[in-house]
């Protein structure tokens, strides 16, 4: 396999997981998950 | 002040995620992706994005009849939505089109007329003013020849998203916005997957399939996650005002990455577009200003017996009841961008 498809598969999986951890990272410091005005005690599934 | 400026930063990094979406899709145009495969890729990878996170920390979803909703509108609206976007970019340059999908929040404004959610006043009207010459100009004052059916495509797409964030205002509302996304995106995924392999398949060059993958991750899950973070910090009418450089951005990347270029009467008529988006948002800032701080940490808002008004998500919430929310403007891009 070329460099360039070695690469290009690389950042096809590599961005992604690391885009998951940072908003997982996001969500734990800061909220992320949730938002001003939503209660999940309040409206649980 | 520190919060504030960390809030700003994050939201600015949206911005830019967002803004760099139209340029991953010419790119992945550029690798031979058609555009049904690119979008049902590209849900496809957000919406696992997405469920997988709300799976890892069992994060709670909200109310399943949103969540259903929410899949409802990711396949009859922003489905649609998305497929005119990056069909017009097939056609038009990506800072025009981008320009004039910015017309939204004025539509969404026009539509809270109509359907009485708001009032008319010299602010809005001015700013309607301001975002229709804009778009006059956008379109009409380019040097060459412009096509129509992409310039009409884009604005199709503003409308189809105004129609999404107004038809949002509920679904929105009681579900968790990662979930809200997650099933928008996964509505958007079924509808495109089935157009797909109905046909010809799904089919893509490894080149093309990074692309999409970039516009998953970078232009739609990062973003999202990210203006929810700021706007916990900034609260909404910061943050919305903040997510008006996108369509700057996109200009600025489509110069550098696609050399792009836009005449100085299209220039004027981006600069009058998003005169009009500041305008209608400076009302809600200085309300905010006035009344509203912040929301603060997550536990201190389940606390507040009064939460603000507008959340990130759907300019429902800034068009709707209580009206002293967010403009339209980029709450509703949160949830709603997958």
């Amino acid at each position: 396999m070329p460099d360039t498809d070695h690469m290009i598969t690389l950042i096809a999986i590599a961005v992604p997981l690391a885009v998951m951890g940072a908003v997982d990272a996001l969500a734990m410091k800061y909220g992320a998950d949730t938002r001003p005005g939503f209660d999940e005690r309040r409206h649980l599934s | 002040m520190h919060r504030e400026r960390e809030g700003l930063f994050l939201c600015l990094i949206s911005a830019a995620g967002f803004a760099a979406m139209p340029i991953f899709g010419r790119k992945a145009f550029e690798a031979g992706v058609e555009l049904t495969p690119m979008l049902a890729l590209r849900f496809l990878i957000a919406a696992g994005m997405l469920w997988v996170l709300i799976g890892l920390r069992r994060r709670p979803l909200g109310s399943l009849r949103g969540v259903a909703l929410g899949g409802l509108l990711g396949l009859c609206g922003y489905s649609v939505q998305a497929g005119l976007y990056f069909g017009s970019i097939q056609r038009i340059d990506v800072s025009l089109a981008s320009l004039i999908l910015y017309t939204y929040p004025a539509l969404v404004t026009v539509a809270a007329f109509a359907l009485g959610r708001e009032r008319a006043s010299r602010r809005k009207l001015a700013a309607l003013a301001l975002a229709s010459g804009g778009v006059a100009l956008v379109v009409g004052g380019g040097t060459g020849t412009i096509d129509w059916l992409g310039a009409a495509m884009a604005f199709g797409c503003a409308i189809f998203y105004t129609g999404f964030i107004l038809g949002s205002d509920r679904a929105s509302e009681t579900t968790s916005p990662l979930a809200f996304a997650a099933s928008v995106a996964t509505g958007a995924a079924l509808g495109f997957t089935v157009v797909a392999l109905l046909s010809g398949g799904i089919h893509a060059s490894g080149e093309g399939v990074m692309w999409i993958a970039l516009i998953a991750s970078v232009s739609t899950v990062l973003p999202i996650a990210m203006f929810m973070a700021g706007l916990a910090r900034v609260g909404p009418s910061t943050a919305s005002i903040a997510s008006t450089v996108e369509p700057l951005m996109t200009v600025a990347l489509a110069f550098v990455v696609l050399g792009e270029t836009l005449g100085p009467l299209q220039l004027a008529g981006g600069a009058l577009v998003l005169a009009a988006v500041i305008l209608l948002q400076l009302r809600s800032k200085a309300r905010s200003a006035s009344g509203d701080s912040p929301p603060a940490r997550s536990s201190e808002r389940q606390g507040s017996s009064s939460p603000p008004a507008a959340s990130h998500a759907h300019v429902s919430a800034t068009v709707s009841r209580s009206g002293r929310g967010v403009s339209p403007a980029r709450a509703a891009r949160c949830a709603d961008i997958p």
